[in-house]
C-alpha cells in the first residue's frame, strides 16, 4: 500500500520530489522506479509474503527506504525502528529495470510494519489499521498540506511511519534525514509543507532560529507526543509557525487527540481533542470511570488501535482489556471534553 | 460517519465556516448543533435507524445537508431525492398523496432549529450496513439502485481525497449536488477535511463565488463546466487557487483549454462510476497527451482491461475496463439479474473501453455499448467526437450508428454549431484526419445529454430512425 502512494505519484507528478535526503533529491517516478527493481530483486532471492517481517539492514538511508517500499510492493511487512526481524541485507540497486510481480490487493488485516510498540512488546500494523491512520492524518493535522514534510528529530515509531505515509499518500517530498543546521535553511527555501517533531526538538529548533530569518509562511508543525513547553509553544508560534498542531497517539493506538498549540495556554503537557470515532476513557485503579474533571489511568478505543501485541500474549492481556488499549497514562478531560496528559501513571 | 467529521471539526475549529449557501454561511459550531437538533426532531416523526432507505427531497440548501447529516448520525440510511424504490421520502415540498412522504412544513422546521441541541448518542455501526443508495447514471435504461456500505464509504473518501481534493482547503462546491455520487463525495470529504461546502449553487451562480472566496474546489460534469463557461460576465477575475474537477464524462479539450484561460490552470479530471467509485483521477493537462486521458487509478484498487473473451488484452490495446476494490458496491439493490449481469468473481464490469500509456494511465475511449461496428470494423465514438470538436465554431458533437435499410450499421454525426457556421468546414476538417469512419450528419440545436453530461445516444438513434425510417435518407 505504501508503495501504491508512491506509484500513483509516478503517475500524477512523475518529475515531483518524493525524498529530500540530505545529499539528493528523488522524483516519484525515480523512487518508483527504484521500488520495483529493488521488488523484483527481492523476489528473485525467495522472499514472498508469509514468511514473517523482515529487518532491512544498510547504512545508506536511500536504499532503506527503496528497499522497505519494496517489501511492502511484495506485501511483506517491514520490522522498523529496530523491532525484530528477519534479517536481510538490502541488494544494491545496480541491477537492470525489471519488473516486480504483478501488484494484488493486499489482506487488510496482513501486517505492513512492526514497531516497537509505546510499552515495550512488538505491535503490528495491519495494511487496514495504516489505511485509516493515513486518512485521519490527511484530513487532521495535515490537512491541505503538501509542499515538504520534514522530519525534524528523532521521530517516535508511529509518528515517522505515519509521515512517510501520509506524506506519499499525499503527494509530499519527504525528507526524513536533514540535519537541525539544515532544517533552518531549508524553512527559507523549500515549498512549506509539515514540520514533524518532537516537544524536545521544538525546542532545539526555536532555539537555535538564527536572528532576522525569514521563515516562508504555511509552514505546520505537528509536535508528536505530549510534554511541549507552553513557553517553547510559544516562542515556536511567534518565530517559526503560529500554525503548530499537537498530537498524541501511542504506537498501539495512533492519532489518540489532535490539537494546537494554542491550547497549551492553561493546560500544559498536552491537550487535544479526541476524533469522534475514538473513544478515550478515563479509569481509576478498579477499572471504573473517574468523576468529570478528575485524572486517570487513559485506555483508548477505536478503529486505529492494535488487536494486540505481536506473539506476546501475556503483554497482550495486560495492556489490551475488551479491545481497548491501556496507555499508562494519567489524564484528564477538561470541561469542554479537550484530552490533557499528565504524565506516566 | 461523516457526520462524525463534522462533530470532529466543530471541536477543533467551531467558527470555521461549513456549509455556504446563497443565503448564510452556517460554522462547524452551528452546523453541528444543527444535526444534534435535526436528528431529535427526525427520530420524533418516527425515523429510525433500521427502518429502510430515507429519500432526501429537500429543496432547502442548508436544510438538505443538515437532514443529511442528520439521518448519518442516526445511522439511517439515505437517497437521493428521485430515488422511486426508497421506503420513506423526506421533503419540505408539497409532496402529494404519496403514503411514503414525511413532510417537513415551515412550522416543523422553525420549531426544530429553536429547539435547544443535545448530543445525539454516538452509534456503533456495523461497517456492512447500508449508508446510502445512489442511482447508477444509466443512459438508455432506468438507473439502478446502488447500495453503500459505511465500510465502503470510507474507503472511497480517502480515494476521493487524494484523486482531487489534496492542498486544498477554502470552500468546496458540489455542482452537481449531493444526489450525484461525485456531488455527495465532495461533501463528505470537505467535512472531512474541515472545509467549507457550498450547497444551493448552480453553474450559472458559481462565477460569482469564484471571485468573492479566495480559493476552493469546484466538482462538476463537463456540460456544467460548459454552463460555467458561458456564465462568466466580462471582465471576469477569478481568484487564484481555484482547483475545477470534472467527471461523469469524457471533457472535451477545447472546454478544458477554455477554461484553463479563464478561470484557472488546475482542472483535475475524474473516471468513476456509482458502482466502483473513483476508477481514475487525472489532470487536464493530460489530454494534449491523449484525449480521453482520465489519468491513474487511486491505490486500493485493481483495474484490468478485457477483450471480448474476458481475458486481458495485450499492452497498449483497447478493452473493456473491470475493477476490483473494496471501494465497490457488492450489487444492485433487488436486482439479482442486472448484478449477476455486471459483476463476476468480485469485478465489476464497467462496460467502459480504454487503453493504457505505457506508464500505466487510462486513456478511455467510450462505452462498449456505444462502440459501432461498422462493415466489421470496430470504432469507438469518442474518437469521431474528438476530431469534430476540435474545429472551431463546433460547440458540441455526438457519433452513434443507425441501421440503415439493410440493417447494416452506419455512422452519424450529431453535431451542433456556433450561428453562422459554413458546414462545408467541419467536412473538410475531419478529412484531414486519418483512420474515421465514412459518416453522415444530423444538425442539431443541441446534443441531447443526460444529468451527468452523457451523451443519450438511444435518443439520437430514434430520432433519426423516425425520419429516415430505417432508410437510407440523406
Amino acid at each position: 500500500m505504501m508503495d501504491a502512494y508512491v506509484r500513483d505519484f509516478a503517475r500524477w507528478t512523475p518529475r515531483a520530489p518524493a525524498l529530500r535526503l540530505a545529499d539528493r533529491r528523488v522524483s516519484y517516478a525515480e523512487l518508483d522506479a527504484d521500488v520495483e527493481r529493488q521488488a523484483a530483486a527481492l523476489a528473485a532471492q525467495g522472499l514472498a509474503p508469509g514468511g514473517g517481517a523482515v529487518a532491512v539492514s544498510t547504512d545508506d538511508p536511500y536504499l532503506r527506504q527503496v528497499t522497505e517500499l519494496a517489501l511492502s510492493r511484495l506485501e511483506i511487512a517491514a520490522a522498523l525502528h529496530g523491532a525484530a526481524g528477519v534479517p536481510l541485507q538490502a541488494p544494491s540497486l545496480a541491477g537492470p529495470p525489471s519488473r516486480a510481480p504483478p501488484a494484488r490487493l493486499p489482506d487488510p488485516d496482513g501486517l505492513a510494519a512492526v514497531l516497537p510498540g509505546a510499552q515495550g512488546a512488538p505491535v503490528g500494523v495491519t495494511w487496514r489499521r495504516l489505511e485509516r491512520m493515513v486518512f485521519t492524518a490527511l484530513r487532521t493535522c495535515c490537512a491541505g498540506r503538501q509542499g515538504t514534510w520534514i522530519a525534524a528529530d528523532q521521530l517516535p515509531p508511529m509518528a515517522a511511519l505515519g509521515l512517510a505515509a501520509a506524506g506519499w499518500s499525499g503527494g509530499a517530498a519527504i525528507a526524513p534525514d536533514f540535519a537541525a543546521g539544515e532544517i533552518r535553511e531549508r524553512l527559507e527555501t523549500l515549498p512549506p509543507g509539515v514540520i514533524w517533531t518532537t516537544p524536545a526538538g521544538l525546542a532545539d529548533l526555536v532555539q537555535a532560529l538564527p536572528a532576522g530569518i525569514r521563515v516562508l509562511p504555511e509552514w505546520r508543525v505537528v509536535c508528536c507526543g505530549p510534554g511541549l513547553d507552553p513557553a517553547v509553544a510559544r516562542q515556536a508560534r511567534l518565530d517559526l509557525t503560529p500554525d503548530i498542531h499537537l498530537l498524541y497517539g501511542p504506537e498501539e493506538a495512533a492519532f489518540t487527540a489532535i490539537g494546537t498549540a494554542a491550547d497549551l495556554e492553561g493546560a500544559a503537557g498536552f491537550a487535544g481533542w479526541v476524533p469522534s470515532d475514538t473513544e478515550a476513557m478515563i479509569l481509576d485503579a478498579r477499572g471504573d470511570a473517574v468523576a468529570p474533571g478528575e485524572a486517570g489511568e487513559l485506555r483508548i478505543a477505536g478503529p486505529r488501535v492494535a488487536s494486540g501485541y505481536l506473539d506476546d500474549a501475556a503483554a497482550s492481556a495486560v495492556r489490551f482489556l475488551g479491545g481497548a488499549f491501556r496507555t499508562g497514562q494519567l489524564a484528564s478531560k477538561l470541561p469542554d471534553g479537550r484530552l490533557v496528559l499528565h504524565g506516566a501513571a | 460517519m461523516f457526520d462524525g467529521y463534522v462533530r470532529d471539526y466543530a471541536r477543533w475549529t467551531p467558527r470555521a465556516p461549513a456549509v455556504v449557501t446563497p443565503g448564510r454561511i452556517a460554522s462547524y459550531g452551528e452546523f453541528d448543533a444543527d444535526i444534534d437538533r435535526c436528528g431529535a426532531a427526525l427520530a420524533g416523526l418516527g425515523l429510525r435507524r433500521g427502518g429502510g432507505v430515507v429519500s432526501l427531497r429537500v429543496e432547502a440548501p442548508y436544510l438538505a445537508y443538515v437532514a443529511l447529516a442528520a439521518c448519518a448520525r442516526l445511522g439511517i440510511a439515505t437517497a437521493p431525492g428521485n430515488d422511486e424504490g426508497a421506503d420513506r421520502v423526506l421533503t419540505d415540498r408539497e409532496a402529494g398523496p404519496d403514503p411514503r412522504a414525511v413532510r417537513l412544513n415551515r412550522e416543523w422546521v422553525q420549531h426544530m432549529f429553536a429547539a435547544e441541541p443535545r448530543p445525539l448518542p454516538r452509534l456503533t455501526l456495523d461497517p456492512a450496513e447500508t449508508a446510502r443508495v445512489m442511482l447508477s447514471s444509466g443512459t438508455t435504461r432506468k438507473p439502478r439502485r446502488v447500495a453503500l456500505s459505511w465500510a465502503r464509504l470510507e474507503a472511497g473518501a480517502l480515494a476521493n481525497l487524494r484523486g482531487w481534493g489534496l492542498g486544498k482547503l477554502g470552500t468546496w462546491f458540489p455542482i452537481t449536488s449531493v444526489d450525484s455520487l461525485m456531488g455527495f463525495g465532495q461533501a463528505w470529504v470537505g467535512w472531512g477535511v474541515g472545509a467549507a461546502v457550498g450547497a444551493g449553487v448552480s453553474a450559472e451562480a458559481l462565477p460569482g463565488w469564484l471571485e468573492l472566496l479566495p480559493e476552493g474546489v469546484a466538482c462538476m460534469t463537463p456540460a456544467n463546466l460548459r454552463q460555467v463557461l458561458a456564465a462568466l460576465p466580462a471582465g471576469f477575475k477569478p481568484q487564484p487557487g481555484w482547483r475545477i474537477v470534472t467527471a461523469g464524462s469524457l471533457l472535451p479539450r477545447p472546454v478544458a483549454e477554455e477554461a484553463a484561460l479563464r478561470i484557472t490552470p488546475d482542472i483535475r479530471i475524474l473516471y468513476g462510476s456509482t458502482e466502483a467509485s473513483l476508477l481514475a483521477a487525472g489532470y487536464a493537462a493530460d489530454l494534449a497527451v491523449a484525449p480521453g486521458c482520465v489519468g491513474a487509478t487511486p491505490a486500493g484498487a485493481l483495474v484490468k482491461l478485457v477483450g471480448d473473451d474476458g481475458e486481458p488484452v495485450p499492452e497498449g490495446q483497447a478493452g473493456e475496463v473491470r475493477i476490483a476494490t473494496p471501494r465497490m458496491t457488492v450489487g444492485y439493490v433487488d436486482d439479482p439479474d442486472g448484478t449477476a449481469e455486471r459483476f463476476e468473481d468480485g469485478w465489476f464490469l464497467t462496460r467502459d473501453v480504454a487503453r493504457r500509456l505505457p506508464d500505466g494511465r487510462l486513456v478511455l475511449e467510450g462505452r462498449l455499448d456505444e462502440r459501432m461496428i461498422l462493415g466489421g470494423q470496430k470504432f469507438m465514438p469518442g474518437v469521431l467526437e474528438e476530431a469534430a470538436l476540435a474545429c472551431p465554431g463546433v460547440l458540441d458533437a455526438a457519433a452513434f450508428a443507425v441501421p440503415d435499410a439493410d440493417g447494416m450499421d452506419r455512422c452519424w454525426l450529431a453535431v451542433a454549431v456556433a450561428q453562422g457556421f459554413d458546414r462545408e468546414r467541419l467536412a473538410q476538417h475531419l478529412a484531414g484526419y486519418g483512420g474515421l469512419p465514412p459518416r453522415r450528419f444530423a444538425w442539431v440545436e443541441a446534443v441531447p445529454r443526460n444529468a451527468m453530461g452523457k451523451v443519450e445516444r438511444d435518443r439520437l438513434r430514434q430520432a433519426i430512425l423516425a425520419i429516415v425510417g430505417g432508410g437510407d435518407g440523406a
